[in-house]
């Protein structure tokens, strides 16, 4: 007996679908199903009743039809685990992906059914999964040490972890200590952070790798083996003292990335004069090798032919926080290449007291202190040939220095041109108020074009407030440009397959409710891997990610559940296919019979869909209970057009849509699935036999995918399954694939109605 | 099972029967997963099987009654079932078209798309046509499928419409086939005009030139045992290249391991690998078949990633037999890169959903009824099996009993079968059992029904050999009969069992009957069950054997002999008897013929089994031996039933005889 449970969600569901019908409908569906429906399912009252009645009737599995499983899923998943195995449900999600997107009441009741009824049959093959314990280690490694993966680290080992840091640049720190103040307290950044670079330095529990990349990562959450490539520094670590001795006579001048070439720095150098480690370093490109650090170092550290090398540590959870770049705007409108247009960052290592001008505000052509300087918000933001997002900071650091620069220059011009301010967070206004009770001069306009005049600069801007074109002479342009994902965290997206949006910043599984949650158990992310933001909102990210991971670390096993695949040895011929596609080493073919691995296997499904015996197959997403989850969509309405969106993306863009309330026509009928690589031949050439009208798969973006490629093995798929439906006459432009982020609620609408007007 | 693996393994080395035998095949291990899944319906057994019988159709409605799932996740059951719905474009890129004789080329070019191999093995197809272009004939092509696999899959219904659709296209023209499954499926299916490419190039006396190739030819059983055509790809291989023969060729070949996509498991990959073995034996380069379906599954070898196993396997390739007639004809080249299909997008049109009521009752004619209740459960067929399959298994466990419930089974069944549910004996004797009390016993000796209420020899001579050899047992009262013909004609056994657990728990059971032997061992859970000749074997120094001066044959009962590979321990014993001649059957041992008695043969189909016991005791008779001695009371009663001059008896009765005690 099945039991399916039907939530009014408030108004939420209530609201859109006639949830009595649909209980009344599925009362008198069949015998094996009983229906209930309650205003919030969710509540304790719902959970009561769901296991009230699974006790009292005896079910043998539930159907939860609600919202998003993204959202309560685990809820409903403890709350049926106390009464029978956890897995033994199945949701419909009728509220993202039917309430929200069908505004005629009776089709989206009628398309809740066809959900309902996919979830039943479905529901009906669930079988028990079981869990098995197993050892964590209690280490931690961090990976970036901004000003996020600094406060996380003391965070976590106040709690008592062993944190292993691992940072590409010469020092930890990022780009927090390269400023002059920080906004909204105007406070000296390096003020606040030195005592925090002190700390980690000090820690005995942090081991510091810095000029160190990860380059692998392996093994399982609790245990992941993590391979670290040592970039050489050419300076004895354990033997330099830092004295500076080889950069005082060290006879190179190169242009110094610290400063963003704002000033210059020796081959030999360190960065920063609280930098941790502090050690110097020999920059290679820039050394000509002529050995007099060699002679002057008393220390005798210089190691000119040192190695890069690699290792391997095991950690049980990782953080991710390698941080943010801005947009490089060079050869563009904005035409940087003019050296009085500089970007933000440079302007901010003019600023800073240790800086080449020791803070002064100088024009890098001519070393004069400009009269008019003009900022340029949104340089490259909000901008579709750019990035399409706002970076959220920008219109507050600009109006920090605007604000900084006018108090101690009140002669000195300033201008801002603008699109809107946004000024929202705790004294954010009032401070920008301030900046303008102090004169500066806010211009709401795009700027269009800045074009060279000698010397100086002519802005073009559109006045969005006349609608006149303006022209604006400077001499100092500040372009405050939008960010974007450092190398680093676009790098970590491959290390460590967690997803990405389109905007290639690192996707939490939810961005309300686990917002710093990655889909890969143990491995979470902070600070601006994840979107832009301030420093204040790094460091939140930062304690969360610590309190989570003591959670997941607390006890010395952690619970993980078998939803792996399984390999039946009776048919398994052996042929070693599906070790081959899996990309977690998973497989164990050593023995007599081939066996998966349950800690390594990620559950993605990948190894079933090429096994040519069929031998394999994933427990929650079988073969057959796709198949029959599909038959009971087309039973009830045979006009379905069939989406196997990915747990990953697809789903989540078809819940976005939802939450926008975007039209979607009832045809489209979504059936999760863990990765797109999942989806076989037979799923997609099945639903035709039901009398489908059409079939798409929505996958990951094209790089992005979780698993690596099981997009590409989707898209492969998807070529050949569209060739064999020409070829037996039904058409094989009804099948289609689209890769989307997990952010891109648009695209998924977009991808609907191409499949309405395609299957017509 | 519990077989003993010592002596699995003695039967197999056993010496080699006679010339016409077929030969048993070894393979990984005995099948006994999916009982519906895994016949290769390759018509192999019917070699042996002395009942004749059509397994072939039991198979195919027995998966009617399963639904199971193809390999390759299903997916060609899918299409299968798409293609009948929908209508296959044209595919071939080349050959010239007409309409002086129509051409079927199956669906290879689906093969090639959805197998993911980068195959072409649509190449068979294009070297047809052109190979008919250069013979005078421009074809009209037939596109479609011909369902082969949803008929072998067991999807009737959806085949039904299939076939529907391409009847029409059939009607009334003459048609070329390349494909094994699609000759046979045409010509006895759809009963179609329809003509091999092999026999019609054949009858075209073509010019070939002579190729470099070096051939052997896998006869594809649709080909070969379903439609007896061995000669013609033979002839044109012969005239077309270096051709060379198999071990296993025409009657005798061994399939290629898969039919309709769902037996595919280790057992199936064993045969193909040991039949490419034999290919490669005979030194050929080429295998050359005449069906889409050898090709991809002798073909699967070569995409198997774990290659370190089948290194030997390496550099046969497999071809078509068009291919090489194309080839020789100077009209195809089979080493080209270039694919014979092609794929238009087209708009398409969309299908309409069946909704089809199963309904077994609709495949259940007289013949089928028949056929399920024609098996003597000898398991001479699982010998000569490639994959060992277990038809009787089919049989008891799966068809009989569905046939049972839905009242088809044969009145004796019925009658037997309430006779025992009224007097737990087969015979319905409600008095005289006989029993020996003794709890502290340390054996239990299990008479079972034959001995105890129709051949009281055998039991005399059981008890008396037991007493002889000091053997401590008993015969506990409330013992049912064991269950063995409930079993085997698809009846409901559960309440015997029941009942003899209640007193046989515990202690070890001798039995004199082999159909006993073999239901208490396993059917039964848990028991430890003896066969009195093993009791003997091991203590024949203990019993004054005299001289008997008799020619003897013995008869090996199946439920003892292929059932436990249990060949040898009677014959030793026989051969201890001095004096006497141990003449063996034509085919002994695992190939030998059953008394034709079981499964409720000799109940329901009497006839069958008096013929085939005739033909036992016709060849005792040809030998002139003065006896036919066997170990299994069932069997004796039907040999003895069915022969007046030669007296059949026990292996007991027999050792009594030479003890000189009277029974
Ligand atoms: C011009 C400007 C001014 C700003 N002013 C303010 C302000 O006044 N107030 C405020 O609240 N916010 C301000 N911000 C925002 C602020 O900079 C960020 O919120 C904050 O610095 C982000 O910290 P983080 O740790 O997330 O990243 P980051 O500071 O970028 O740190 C990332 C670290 O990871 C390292 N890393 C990168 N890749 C790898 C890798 N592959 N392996 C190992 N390590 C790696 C980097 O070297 C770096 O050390 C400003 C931003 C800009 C652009
Ligand atoms: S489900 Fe994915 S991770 Fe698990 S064994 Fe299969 S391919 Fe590997
Ligand atoms: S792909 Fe399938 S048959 Fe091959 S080794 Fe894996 S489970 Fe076994
Ligand atoms: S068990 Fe014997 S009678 Fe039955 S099918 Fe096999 S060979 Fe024929
Ligand atoms: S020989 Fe085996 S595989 Fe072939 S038809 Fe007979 S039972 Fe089936």
């Amino acid at each position: 007996m099945i039991g399916v449970f039907i939530c009014f969600c408030g108004q939420n569901i209530g609201g859109y679908i006639n949830v009595p019908e649909l209980t009344d409908y599925f009362n008198n569906w069949r015998d094996d199903v009983v229906a209930f429906n309650t205003t919030f399912l969710c509540s304790e009252i719902g959970q009561d009743l769901i296991k009230d009645k699974i006790e009292e009737l005896n079910l043998d599995a539930v159907v939860v039809a609600s919202c998003s499983p993204k959202h309560h899923g685990g809820i409903f998943q403890n709350c049926i685990g106390q009464k029978m195995n956890q897995y033994r449900w199945e949701f419909a999600n009728i509220r993202e992906q039917c309430a929200w997107v069908t505004p005629n009441k009776k089709n989206a009741t009628e398309k809740a059914k066809a959900i309902i009824a996919g979830a039943i049959e479905k529901a009906m093959l669930m079988n028990d999964i079981g869990s098995t314990r197993v050892p964590v280690t209690k280490d931690v490694l961090i990976i970036g040490g901004g000003i996020a993966g600094m406060h996380g680290s003391l965070e976590l080992t106040d709690k008592g972890f062993h944190v292993h840091m691992v940072e590409k640049k010469e020092t930890i720190g990022g780009h927090m200590v390269q400023f002059d103040r920080v906004f909204p307290t105007d406070d000296c950044a390096m003020c606040t952070s030195s005592p925090i670079l002190a700390e980690v330095a000090m820690d005995p529990l942090i081991d510091i790798y810095s000029l160190s990349e990860v380059i692998e990562v392996k093994g399982r959450p609790g245990e992941y083996r993590v391979t670290i490539r040592r970039n050489p520094r050419y300076i004895d670590e354990s033997k330099c003292t830092a004295c500076g001795d080889c950069t005082t006579h060290c006879p190179v001048e190169a242009w110094s990335e610290w400063h963003y070439g704002m000033a210059t720095r020796a081959a030999t150098y360190k960065p920063l004069a609280q930098a941790v480690p502090l050690k110097n370093r020999i920059e290679k490109e820039s050394c000509i090798r002529c050995g007099t650090c060699e002679n002057v170092c008393k220390a005798n550290a210089i190691m000119y032919d040192q190695q890069p090398e690699e290792f391997e540590i095991t950690v049980g959870a990782i953080m991710i926080s390698t941080g943010y770049d801005i947009l490089d705007l060079s050869n563009t409108e904005y035409h940087q290449e003019h050296p009085n247009v500089i970007s933000h960052l440079q302007l901010e290592a003019i600023k800073v007291p240790s800086g080449p001008t020791a803070g002064e505000i100088l024009r890098p052509s001519d070393g004069k202190m400009p009269k008019h300087l003009v900022f340029v918000l949104c340089a490259g933001s909000r901008d579709r040939r750019h990035n399409v997002y706002c970076s959220k900071v920008c219109c507050m650091y600009t109006t920090k220095n605007a604000r900084l620069i006018k108090s101690e220059h009140p002669e000195m011009k300033i201008t801002i041109c603008y699109i809107d301010v946004r000024a929202a967070g705790r004294g954010y206004e009032e401070y920008f108020d301030k900046a303008r009770e102090m004169g500066i001069n806010y211009v709401r306009g795009n700027v269009s074009e800045i074009v060279p005049n000698g010397e100086d600069l002519i802005l073009r801007v559109e006045d969005t407030f006349t609608g006149e074109p303006l022209e604006m002479e400077a001499d100092l342009v500040v372009l405050s440009s939008g960010m974007i994902p450092s190398q680093g965290t676009r790098d970590m997206s491959e290390v460590i397959h967690v997803v990405s949006g389109a905007d290639k910043f690192l996707a939490p599984v939810h961005v309300k409710i686990a917002p710093v949650d990655t889909a890969n158990t143990g491995v979470y992310i902070a600070g601006t891997v994840e979107a832009p933001k301030p420093i204040q909102e790094c460091i939140t990210d930062a304690g969360l990610v610590a309190s989570r991971i003591s959670t997941f670390l607390k006890d010395p096993e952690i619970e993980i559940d078998l939803k792996t695949s399984k390999i039946n040895p009776e048919i398994c011929i052996k042929c070693g296919t599906c070790a081959d596609n899996c990309v977690y080493d998973a497989i164990d073919t050593t023995g007599e019979d081939f066996k998966v691995q349950d800690v390594s296997c990620q559950a993605c499904g990948k190894c079933s869909v090429v096994c040519p015996t069929g031998a394999i197959d994933l427990q929650l997403f079988t073969e057959d209970q796709l198949i029959k989850q599909v038959d009971g969509i087309l039973a009830e309405d045979k006009d379905s057009i069939i989406g196997f969106c990915c747990y990953q993306c697809g789903y989540n863009a078809a819940d976005l849509a939802g939450t926008a309330k975007a039209f979607i026509d009832p045809k489209i009928k979504v059936v999760l699935v863990p990765c797109s690589g999942r989806v076989t031949i037979q799923h997609m050439l099945y639903p035709f036999f039901k009398g489908a009208k059409g079939v798409f798969v929505a996958a990951c973006l094209e790089g992005q995918c979780h698993y690596i490629d099981g997009n590409l093995q989707a898209k492969e798929k998807v070529k050949l399954a569209k060739k064999s439906l020409d070829l037996m006459g039904i058409g094989g432009r009804k099948l289609n694939l689209f890769n989307m982020s997990s952010a891109e609620g648009p695209k998924f609408v977009a991808a609907s109605k191409r499949m309405v007007e395609i299957c017509q | 099972m519990s077989v003993d693996n010592s002596k699995v393994k003695e039967a197999k080395e056993a010496p080699k029967a006679p010339e016409e035998e077929i030969k048993p095949i070894k393979v990984a291990g005995e099948c006994e997963i999916g009982t519906v899944l895994d016949c290769a319906t390759c018509k192999r057994c019917s070699l042996v099987c002395p009942t004749e019988l059509n397994l072939e159709k039991v198979v195919r409605i027995s998966r009617y009654l399963k639904d199971p799932k193809g390999s390759h996740r299903n997916v060609f059951k899918v299409t299968s079932k798409l293609a009948g719905m929908a209508e296959t474009q044209s595919w071939l890129k080349k050959g010239e078209t007409g309409t002086d004789i129509a051409y079927f080329p199956g669906c290879s070019a689906l093969f090639d798309i959805l197998l993911q191999r980068d195959t072409n093995y649509s190449g068979a197809a294009e070297a047809a046509v052109l190979s008919l272009n250069k013979l005078g004939f421009k074809p009209e092509i037939i596109y479609g499928c011909c369902g082969h696999d949803l008929y072998y899959s067991g999807a009737l219904d959806e085949f039904e419409i299939v076939k529907k659709e391409l009847s029409k296209k059939l009607e009334g023209k003459k048609i070329v086939v390349g494909c094994g499954e699609c000759y046979h499926m045409l010509k006895n299916v759809y009963n179609a005009d329809v003509i091999t490419f092999a026999e019609f190039v054949f009858e075209q006396h073509p010019k070939f030139e002579k190729t470099d190739l070096k051939t052997t030819y896998h006869d594809p059983c649709r080909l070969g045992r379903y439609n007896e055509i061995y000669d013609a790809p033979r002839e044109l291989l012969k005239k077309a290249s270096d051709f060379r023969e198999m071990e296993n060729i025409r009657e005798e070949a061994i399939c290629c391991s898969v039919s309709a996509w769902l037996n595919c498991n280790k057992h199936a990959r064993e045969v193909r690998f040991n039949r490419i073995r034999e290919a490669k034996a005979t030194g050929a380069d080429y295998i050359v078949t005449a069906c889409n379906k050898c090709s991809i599954h002798l073909d699967c070898v070569h995409y198997e990633l774990n290659k370190e196993e089948v290194k030997d396997l390496e550099g046969i390739k497999i071809i078509g037999l068009e291919e090489v007639v194309g080839y020789a004809l100077g009209v195809y080249d089979p080493f080209k890169e270039e694919k014979s299909y092609e794929v238009s997008e087209i708009k398409g049109k969309f299908l309409e959903p069946i909704t089809i009521e199963k309904d077994l009752e609709r495949y259940i004619d007289e013949d089928l009824i028949e056929q399920a209740f024609r098996c003597t459960s000898c398991k001479n067929c699982t010998i000569v099996c490639p994959v060992h399959y277990d038809t009787p298994g089919l049989m008891m466990e799966v068809f009989r009993p569905e046939l049972v419930k839905r009242g088809y089974a044969p009145e004796k069944h019925t009658k037997i079968a309430s006779v025992l549910k009224k007097t737990g004996n087969a015979f319905g004797v409600e008095t005289g059992v006989k029993s020996k009390v003794n709890p502290k016993a340390k054996y239990i000796y299990f008479p079972g029904c034959v001995a105890q209420y129709r051949r009281d020899d055998v039991f005399q001579a059981t008890v008396k050999i037991l007493d002889l050899l000091g053997v401590d047992y008993e015969i506990p009262e409330g013992l049912v009969c064991c269950g063995s013909v409930l079993k085997r004609t698809g009846h409901p056994m559960d309440f015997l069992i029941e009942q003899n657990m209640k007193v046989l728990k515990g202690k070890p059971i001798i039995t004199s009957c082999s159909g006993c032997y073999a239901t208490l061992k396993k059917d039964y859970e848990g028991l430890d069950v003896h066969h009195i000749t093993d009791i003997i074997k091991e203590n024949i120094g203990k019993l004054p054997l005299k001289e008997v001066k008799k020619k003897v044959m013995y008869h090996d009962p199946c439920h003892l002999g292929r059932k436990f590979s249990y060949y040898d321990v009677p014959r030793e014993i026989i051969k201890a008897i001095p004096g006497i001649e141990l003449v063996p059957f034509d085919k002994e041992k695992e190939n030998a013929q059953c008394c034709g008695a079981g499964g409720g043969v000799k109940s329901a189909k009497p006839d069958l089994a008096n013929d085939l016991a005739k033909k036992k005791m016709e060849e005792a008779k040809g030998k002139d031996v003065d006896m036919v001695v066997s170990s299994c009371p069932f069997c004796e009663l039907n040999l003895a039933d069915n022969c007046e001059d030669i007296p059949v008896v026990d292996i007991l009765n027999l050792i009594m005889e030479s003890l000189g005690v009277k029974a």
